[in-house]
């Protein structure tokens, strides 16, 4: 049950409106960024996670941990993990029509206000995409939208929109998207990182570059000290060629997982709805030490 | 601009199932220099002439007005009525310059006490004058010593609800024939305060005091928003100090979630306390709320500017050595209106005769001056009761009270003290 927050009635979780007053209830799904007491959209929360309809601040460990469920095939899920005390991932996703939504971010720990850049990034390029605007100026948007929080934070962005068996995928940093079959997995984003300039610039093996501390900075990121080459996204097309998932996560998972095809045996591990498989995701991560928050979303086609 | 600061004192814990939310703002009204010009003033003088005013109270009044005028600055507008059953412009609206306080003080003088009393009329001629000058930041003095004829009753009410808003008044009544009731009726609707001038001579300081004041305030029109969580009720909003003055029926819904009050002008380093108590919907624990949001806003032609915001917050909990605590600016003033109304009450008693009831009453509001340290409160009360123990407020009611001590009680038992540093 849930409570109106005009007239304090008691309503079912799936309604949308009071049978007592006709106020608005919210949406029953809850996406991720609505109020959770009120069902308010994230637009009525204010930026210290204050609800403006019904007062209740956004619970920390609702932002610690979440999971949002579009379909049996479609879910995502995010962590606080286990050694940070924030979880600054945010994702967003939803199915518009024949169009399915994804939005991961993960905000850059060494700036304040972390979790803020990622929730804002995710939530303005959603939005951007919901009404169905090309990926490319949703991400401009984000930038902008990112660059006036204060405190100057920072995120990167992964983000996937899939229509008719094709899906348009950019990205900004190193969150990945995976195409995960029994065959021929494989990652379909490359990390804008330090390792992978100076791999390719052929100044070190990638054995040598893991060791270094900054090997996992990134590159290119979506915050207010980004210039325009460094917050560029890059854009890619790829052709659904069968069965398999989408996966789109954060570094806190992949961290643990060393190549594609070790994903898919995880994710293959187990024939389960899309929300059980991305919790075993988390799992994992946390069983391999938790280190960095935890984002995974995972679509099967 | 002024510029002010709002600062918010609460125990935020609330516990299990509750949903009562209290907080004290203080608000200050900070310093001024090089944030623009004030606005040009109009301060308007209404005067009793009616015929009980005549000797000594006439002759003091015109005094305190002719020193009055002088007392103003050049670049103020003033005006003054002389009220009766019909109110006399003695001076329209003007601005002070010489040649005007040389006019005005001339008519002054030819003023004389004869007639009744109908207030209404003299409202109505002050709205008109306040009216010239609707930018202005404008405030007025009114001097009574009787009552008000029964019969305009129904007009003051309705020419009261036309002058809210429009102007600020402060009432004053000389002597002890006129009702508190009545002046504080007035006062409140416009939001001043009423005071008891004892004796005639002393009407000229009492002038000078209020014109020192008003030639204070810098910003006129400012209003205090709160909102509170939808489903939320605001079970009062009270100025508590420097006195209590109940907003809470003055509020205005703005929108599905704000309520603005009025609060007047405000001059240089004015500091006002606020009590708010909001209900709202009981959270479980460990849930956090913000239970209101209050802000100053200033309107200034039609443009509304807030000027200072504090949050006011709930958080659920079942610790009870958090949630029992009450902080002590609540305490205090939760004291403070215990106090007003145990003297409202003790005297009422005391009036129809049933002494125990005033007694207890009374010895209750000493014991509470007592322990809030309000010097000025136990000094009144001192002149009605005989203390035997401040501490358990042990008091005997006084045999021969002047009338105008118990009516100084009264019109003064709101006025509160603020919270002793390191009580």
């Amino acid at each position: 049950m849930k409570t109106c927050p005009q007239c304090t009635t008691e309503a079912p979780l799936d309604d949308r409106f009071c049978e007592e007053c006709g106020a608005h209830l919210g949406s029953p799904s809850n996406a991720p960024g609505d109020c959770v007491k009120c069902g308010a959209g994230l637009d009525s929360i204010d930026e210290d996670g204050f609800c403006s309809a019904c007062g209740f601040r956004r619970e920390a460990p609702m932002r610690d941990h979440f999971e949002h469920v579009v379909s049996s095939t479609f879910a995502g899920i995010t962590d606080r993990g286990l050694r940070h005390h924030r979880n600054e991932d945010f994702f967003a996703i939803d199915s518009v029509g024949d169009a399915h939504i994804v939005v991961v971010c993960d905000g850059v720990s060494s700036t304040s206000e972390a979790e803020k850049a990622s929730e804002t990034a995710a939530d303005t390029v959603f939005r951007a995409l919901v009404q169905d605007e090309p990926l490319m100026e949703a991400i401009a948007k984000a930038q902008s939208a990112v660059a006036s929080v204060a405190g100057d934070p920072a995120t990167t962005l992964v983000a996937a929109v899939v229509k008719n068996n094709r899906a348009a995928i950019a990205s900004v940093g190193d969150s990945r998207a995976y195409w995960i079959a029994r065959e021929n997995s494989q990652q379909l984003t490359r990390d804008d990182s330090w390792i992978n300039e100076v791999v390719e610039a052929g100044e070190m093996t990638e054995e040598e570059a893991l060791k270094s501390t900054q090997a996992h900075a990134i590159t290119r990121w979506l915050g207010a000290d980004a210039t325009p080459e460094d917050s560029a996204a890059s854009l890619i097309e790829f052709d659904i060629p069968g069965p398999g998932h989408l996966l789109l996560c954060s570094d806190g998972l992949w961290n643990y997982v060393p190549n594609a095809a070790a994903m898919s045996d995880l994710i293959y591990a187990n024939e389960e709805e899309a929300v059980a498989t991305v919790r075993r995701l988390v799992d994992f991560a946390n069983e391999k030490g938790g280190q960095d928050n935890i984002t995974a979303v995972l679509l099967t086609l | 601009m002024t510029q002010f600061k709002a600062e918010v004192f609460q125990n935020a814990f609330v516990p299990q199932g509750a949903g009562e939310v209290n907080a004290i703002m203080t608000v200050s009204a900070e310093g001024t220099e090089g944030l623009g010009t004030p606005g040009i003033r109009i301060i308007g003088i209404i005067c009793d002439n009616s015929g009980s005013m005549d000797g000594g109270k006439i002759h003091a009044a015109k005094d305190a007005m002719v020193r009055m005028v002088w007392m103003l600055p050049a670049d103020a507008w003033f005006f003054i009525i002389a009220g009766a059953e019909n109110a006399e412009l003695v001076v329209p609206a003007v601005q002070a310059s010489s040649e005007n306080k040389q006019r005005a003080i001339s008519a002054v003088k030819r003023i004389r006490a004869v007639g009744g009393t109908c207030i209404s009329t003299w409202l109505g001629k002050a709205i008109d004058q306040f009216g010239a000058l609707s930018g202005a930041i404008r405030q007025g003095i009114l001097l009574t010593d009787g009552e008000n004829e029964k019969e305009d009753e129904p007009r003051l009410d309705a020419m009261l609800a036309a002058c809210e808003g429009r102007f600020q008044l402060e009432c004053r009544g000389v002597g002890s024939d006129w009702k508190i009731d009545e002046l504080k009726k007035i006062s409140s609707k416009l939001l001043g305060t009423t005071d008891i001038i004892s004796r005639p001579d002393l009407i000229e300081a009492d002038f000078q005091h209020i014109l020192q004041g008003a030639l204070k305030k810098e910003v006129s029109d400012v209003a205090l928003r709160l909102w509170v969580p939808l489903g939320a009720q605001v079970k009062f909003c009270k100025q508590v100090s420097p006195d209590i003055a109940d907003l809470t029926s003055r509020g205005k819904q703005t929108k599905a979630q704000t309520w603005d009050y009025p609060t007047g002008a405000w001059g240089k380093d004015e500091s006002r306390d606020y009590h708010f108590c909001i209900e709202v919907k009981p959270g479980e624990v460990g849930d956090e709320m913000l239970a209101g949001r209050a802000s100053l806003i200033v309107t200034r032609s039609g443009v509304e500017t807030k000027a200072a915001e504090a949050r006011i917050l709930a958080v659920w909990t079942d610790d009870e050595s958090k949630s029992t605590k009450i902080d002590r600016r609540v305490a205090h003033y939760t004291g403070q209106a215990e106090l007003a109304q145990s003297i409202q009450e003790g005297l009422e008693a005391k009036a129809r005769g049933d002494d125990e009831v005033a007694t207890a009453k009374l010895g209750r509001a000493v014991q509470l001056a007592h322990e809030s340290g309000n010097e000025a409160t136990k000094k009144l009360l001192r002149k009605v009761v005989d203390v035997q123990d401040e501490e358990r407020g042990t008091v005997r009611l006084k045999r021969d009270v002047a009338k105008e001590d118990a009516m100084a009680l009264e019109t003064r038992s709101t006025r509160t003290s603020r919270i002793q540093r390191g009580a």
